[in-house]
């Protein structure tokens, strides 16, 4: 086959691709990396939207229009996102979905200052209220709080913490040193390259007899390193891990060196049966069911989030009279409580929907996640 | 505990993968000229065929042997069907086209196997080994060990075995070798797959320690060619400057922490190249 | 000619339109303002890596070291437009350090030092946040002021005139010179090519284009992270220009399009999209060997072969000779010793070579005279003694400086096989009478194949010639600009009778030029015909020394000589 041909045929495929969709659906764009260091953080979201689309398009769509998801791979750069998200405001996306990461996503903010609305299930980026940007996470203080909270329950007053040389564990480390002191709590903090294949020394350093926790702040597969390192000393305290790890893979790699307890901050949603509302419990059991049946996979905390944005698409769309119109949107965000994995509460002063309330610590047993026990 | 203990073990451990894979980077670039820019993806397919394999429920003694010829035969296609059929190319285009390789080998992986992460159970089990204030793995000296051993091996192998020889005849002057009756076209592919069998030996010991994913490969390239750079290319320094570069790295970390780690050692690593490059001229061009 | 230019405005037209017609699936206005900007900063990589052949892969850290600049100067209060032109001016010193550094290392060590030197402006961007953003990246709020259409204006913009610029600076005798830097430096250095300092020079240079068009990138996306500065990154950018075509003025341009572009299409492949990255990726790269470039202008020059260029004149223009024939002493060897470690590879040598003579040197295989040669032209220094050339001491001269007084061959003619004859002629030209305008030199170099019966070869790329001729575009070279002393190794090697008697006159034409010949030799006969005087060497020492048909009868060297060769 020669050169030309092979383009030819590329061409031919993706036009094809473009031009096959009916006429005047509603558009919404989604970035997430589909490739690179952040790509099981990027895929795990876009396929919970993608599950969105095809279950709301076998119900004939919304207000009698399809949804059309067009996703747009920023691979965690910035430059590739801003890319992405010029093209998606061209294409008259309704709102812009960001599922990339602290970079890309400040990048991309700085190009919907006149709308559409952004939103974005990172837990870093804590948009201003002034900004067409939402969060359907709680902020990483948020997080942070609860781990606070936790171990005030439990009478603990000290941590261990390991942090990553990313964006994630720098503002973990800020959290960190904003909110443990005032609860009065001590903690140790060891930095680890993103490149290293062992935390044993990180852990040496900061995981001293008598420090009642371990908390890995490390987000993503290189996560593993420290649950391997930790069986490597032979610890025995309780490993709490990030938010972005609780997932079926992260358990997959580790399972082998598993920490005698395992401990996450995670959404109360992750274990569904926390939830009490029962609008939103019907809403995440119905998920699990559907997705998994449809992707034949498990769903985790980052499907959640998916789902997060896919229910804030619908309420938008189904609740909004011009969807085009962002100020609109916007009023509608900043009014209206969605239920979905939890009832999100965006205001006129803060656009972080979801708040210390919505997460729990969880703990890893028998296969699945529940409230986490006590702290001996 | 002991920091510098701890350290060193931590050191020696990653050293021992940049030995392996700096060792292979070599070879194959002594025999064929090209820099192997797929030279990780064999890592990267080793890690992920052993988990394939024992994901399933098959014994580790079967998945490890079968994740090693995987990435062998990985690196042995890249040399027999990419690059043999171009040897008249520059060299430059023969990097593209490795680079292309590890692009498609990636593709493979990750459509065949998702794009998670993966592990597999260590093959050595047991409660680590504990001396002045450090814990040493078993799995982890087991990867010490095996990986100083192979590496040694190889080098060996290179110094004193007519074959040996023959590589590395092959390597300094092809034409001069063919005309000696050297067959080189099945020396640079037996280089490629011993490389690839290298990469290979560094996953099935390293992944139950951390994890693999479709796209280790570019990590463990990039970390292959630091340490194979730092040796000056020479198969006699890869294994030093690949225990080199662990030992500087976890060093780095423990006494000036993770944020300082990079910027500390790569200045060393200049430092090393500037010393090591001294009595350079003429861009290394033959003599008159 | 004029077809030929309509056709490239056009497609030059075409081109800048494309990302706003949208038959191109995927090709947008964005896209085409990041690949602008990226194709700007690729210039540099394409001068480093594709025309000079330095292997560089810090170069994503010189994009990103001017913003870095800025914003770390703008945080410590300083005005915007100077912060920016501090950056560039402290990012373009770093690129001279690193350039006297690293640039005149061969290939791997020089990948080494600018791959570590983007390790560590990562490293430092990710350890110093409060300056640099941190991980989350540093925000440069001003580009979002610009719209979509006049970024893209601005991003073509200053591409044209990177290119523009580029074009200018790599013409006529820069071209010719870094190409033969990157084939053999050598004797690129024998032609008086001071190598180190002009590889540190493009580095530096190089690196400039890297820097503007990171600074405009870092300002169009608004936010910079360290990865920008990182390995990764720089990888991409080498795999980009070798995509696009290594030296070729529009590499960087089509490599960015097509490896960006082709990233998106791929993304339309959903799970399968790194794996139709892959085999297009693949497909392209094991047909295009020498890049797209190479391939389209393949496949335009298939459709449009280029004309000739030059019609040649009957005769060589008419130039002053040398004007005041020389005479006298030309070449002094005073006790040149040379030891290799323990081994003792030159002696006391002593000798003269005048003025209009032709000098051979001879003896068995091993004896020094190669060292020796390369002794007198600069290519290893002596352990004893001195050179003197017209009187001047010269034995501490470098390579390079030498060429002005010496033009030396090779056993193994060392041409510039993608260069022309002529070019091949001029690299060394343009060293030794750079003040002479482009168009005398051409001239000059015209005429010096025309004496040596090249003429019609001129506009031959040296590749589609035979060895024979190599041979004698070598010599033709060694003695362009009438050098005092003419330095020649083994040139009847390999040259059939006729042609032996052609090399003896051309021999003769440079002697009665006034030139000092002196020339290393295996063939007696062929010697012995042309040499007036000579040495002969044995062990490194001087076993006979004088009238050539003397020393060739003496018993000594009889013995050392066709004793050692029977």
């Amino acid at each position: 086959m020669t050169l030309t041909r092979i383009v030819g045929l590329a061409l031919f495929a993706a036009f094809a691709a473009g031009t096959a969709q009916a006429a005047d659906p509603w558009v919404i764009g989604i970035i997430a990396p589909t490739t690179g260091p952040l790509t099981t953080v990027g895929l795990r979201q876009l396929s919970a939207v993608q599950w969105w689309e095809q279950d709301v398009n076998s119900k004939g769509g919304i207000r009698g229009r399809r949804v059309q998801i067009v996703h747009c791979n920023d691979e965690g750069s910035p430059e590739k996102a801003v890319t992405c998200a010029r093209d998606l405001i061209d294409k008259k996306s309704l709102l812009i979905l960001n599922s990339s990461v602290t970079g890309p996503i400040r990048a991309t903010m700085q190009l919907v200052t006149q709308g559409p609305v952004m939103i974005t299930p990172s837990p870093n980026v804590m948009p201003e209220a002034s900004t067409f940007v939402f969060q359907t996470s709680p902020s990483d203080l948020a997080l942070t709080q609860a781990i606070a909270d936790y171990l005030k329950e439990n009478h603990a007053d000290s941590l261990a913490i390991i942090a990553a040389t990313d964006a994630s564990g720098e503002v973990g480390v800020a959290s960190a040193a904003a909110i443990f002191p005032k609860s009065g709590i001590k903690y140790d903090l060891a930095r680890i390259d993103l490149r290293a294949n062992d935390a044993s020394v990180q852990l040496a350093n900061v995981a001293k007899a008598g420090v009642p926790l371990i908390y890995s702040n490390y987000s993503g597969a290189g996560a593993a390193a420290v649950v391997k390192s930790y069986s490597n000393l032979g610890l025995t305290q309780p490993l709490l891990i990030s938010y972005a790890n609780i997932s079926d893979s992260f358990i997959n790699v580790i399972k082998s060196d598993m920490p005698p307890r395992l401990l996450g901050t995670g959404l109360t949603a992750v274990s569904p049966e926390l939830i009490t509302d029962p609008e939103e419990r019907k809403r995440i059991e119905y998920f699990v069911t559907s997705y998994e049946a449809w992707k034949k996979e498990k769903m985790d905390n980052l499907s959640l989030q998916g789902l997060g944005l896919a229910d804030t698409a619908a309420a938008i769309l189904t609740q909004v009279d011009d969807p085009s119109n962002a100020v609109a949107v916007r009023d509608f965000l900043e009014k209206t409580p969605i239920k979905s994995i939890a009832t999100f509460r965006y205001s006129r002063e803060s656009h972080i929907g979801l708040g210390a309330k919505d997460i729990s610590i969880l703990e890893y047993k028998d296969g699945r996640w529940v409230k986490a026990a006590p702290l001996k | 505990m002991n920091p510098l203990t701890q350290a060193l073990i931590s050191g020696a451990m990653s050293g021992a993968v940049y030995a392996l894979l700096a060792t292979g980077l070599v070879i194959a670039y002594h025999t064929s000229r090209v820099v192997n820019l797929a030279h990780g993806e064999s890592y990267a397919v080793a890690g992920m065929v052993t988990a394939a394999i024992s994901g399933v429920g098959f014994s580790l003694l079967l998945a490890i042997p079968a994740g090693i010829a995987a990435a062998m035969l990985f690196s042995f296609l890249v040399e027999r069907v990419l690059l043999r059929p171009r040897r008249d190319w520059p060299v430059s285009g023969l990097i593209l086209v490795t680079l292309a390789a590890a692009f498609l080998i990636r593709g493979v992986l990750g459509a065949a196997m998702g794009v998670d992460g993966f592990s597999f159970p260590r093959l050595f089990v047991g409660p680590p080994l504990r001396f002045a204030g450090g814990a040493l793995p078993l799995q982890g000296l087991g990867l010490v060990a095996i990986g100083l051993a192979a590496a040694l091996a190889v080098t060996l192998f290179l110094q004193r075995t007519q074959l040996g020889r023959q590589l590395r005849a092959a390597a300094e002057n092809p034409d001069a070798a063919e005309l000696m009756g050297i067959d080189v076209d099945r020396i640079r592919t037996l280089a490629f797959a011993l490389a690839g069998g290298l990469g290979g030996l560094g996953a099935v010991l390293l992944v139950p320690l951390v994890s693999v994913d479709f796209e280790s490969g570019l990590g463990m390239t990039l970390h292959g060619f630091i340490a194979a750079a730092l040796a000056g290319m020479s198969p006699s320094l890869a294994i030093v400057a690949g225990f080199g570069l662990g030992l500087a790295e976890a060093l780095a970390t423990t006494y000036f922490g993770a944020l300082a780690q990079d910027p500390i050692v790569f200045l060393l690593l200049i430092a090393v190249a500037l010393w090591q490059s001294r009595l350079i001229r003429f861009g290394g061009t033959a003599r008159a | 000619m004029i077809l030929r230019r309509l056709v490239m405005l056009l497609l030059a037209g075409g081109a800048i339109a494309s990302p706003y017609v949208g038959i191109v699936p995927g090709w947008t206005p964005a896209l085409a303002t990041a690949v602008a900007l990226n194709a700007l900063a690729l210039i540099g990589l394409n001068l480093i890596f594709g025309v000079v052949g330095m292997l560089a892969f810090g170069q994503a850290a010189f994009m990103a070291l001017p913003a870095y600049g800025a914003g770390v100067l703008q945080h410590a209060g300083m005005p915007l437009a100077a912060a920016l032109v501090l950056g560039l001016a402290a990012t373009v010193a770093t690129a001279r350090i690193v350039g006297s550094l690293f640039a005149r290392l061969p290939g791997v060590f020089l990948a080494v030092g600018t791959l570590g030197f983007g390790f560590v402006v990562e490293g430092l961007a990710r350890a110093f946040p409060a300056w640099t953003g941190g991980a989350s990246g540093l925000v440069f709020p001003s580009g979002r002021a610009i719209g979509r259409d006049l970024w893209y204006g601005i991003a073509v913009a200053s591409l044209a005139i990177g290119l523009a610029s580029y074009s200018w600076h790599v013409r006529g005798a820069v071209w010719r010179r870094l190409r033969t830097i990157r084939h053999d430096e050598l004797a690129a250095a024998v032609l008086g090519i001071d190598t180190a300092r002009e590889k540190a020079r493009q580095f530096t240079i190089g690196s400039s284009y890297a820097a503007v068009g990171g600074l405009l990138l870092a300002y169009y996306v608004g936010v910079l992270v360290p990865e920008d500065a990182g390995v990764n990154r720089s990888l991409e950018q080498v795999g980009t220009v070798l995509m696009g075509g290594l030296g070729f003025l529009l590499g960087p341009l089509v490599g960015a399009a097509l490896v960006r572009w082709l990233f998106v299409v791929a993304g339309y492949g959903a799970r399968y999209e790194l794996l139709i990255y892959g085999v297009v990726f693949l497909g392209v790269v094991i047909y295009a060997r020498d890049g797209m470039m190479g391939w389209l202008i393949g496949a335009w020059q298939r459709v449009a072969p280029p004309p000739r260029r030059r019609s040649i004149p009957a005769v060589a223009p008419s130039r002053e000779r040398v004007a005041t024939k020389r005479s006298g002493v030309c070449l002094e060897v005073r006790g040149i010793a040379k030891r290799f470690g323990g081994v003792q590879a030159l002696a006391d040598i002593d000798f003269e070579v005048r003025a209009g003579e032709i000098f051979a040197m001879v003896g068995p295989n091993g004896a020094g005279k190669s060292t020796l040669f390369n002794i007198i032209s600069g290519i290893e220094a002596p352990s004893a003694g001195t050179i003197l050339l017209d009187g001047r001491d010269v034995t501490g001269l470098a390579i390079d400086r030498r060429a002005p007084f010496i033009g030396r061959s090779f056993q193994v003619a060392r041409l510039v096989p993608e260069l022309t004859a002529i070019a091949n002629l001029m690299v060394r030209l343009d060293q030794i009478m750079p003040e002479r305008p482009e168009a005398e030199r051409e001239a000059i170099a015209l005429a010096q194949l025309g004496s040596f019966g090249l003429a019609a070869l001129a506009d031959q790329p040296v590749r589609t010639l035979s060895l024979g001729q190599h041979k004698l575009i070598d010599l033709a070279r060694a003695a362009a600009g009438d050098p005092p002393l003419v330095l020649l190794d083994e040139p009847a090697v390999g040259l059939a009778a006729d042609e032996l008697l052609h090399l003896a006159e051309l021999l003769e034409t440079l002697r009665s030029r006034g030139s000092a010949v002196l020339i290393v030799e295996h063939n007696i006969e062929f010697v012995a015909g042309i040499a007036e005087r000579g040495i002969v060497l044995d062990s490194g020492k001087v076993i006979a020394l004088g009238g050539i048909r003397d020393i060739l009868a003496d018993e000594r060297v009889n013995a050392a000589y066709f004793g050692a060769l029977a």
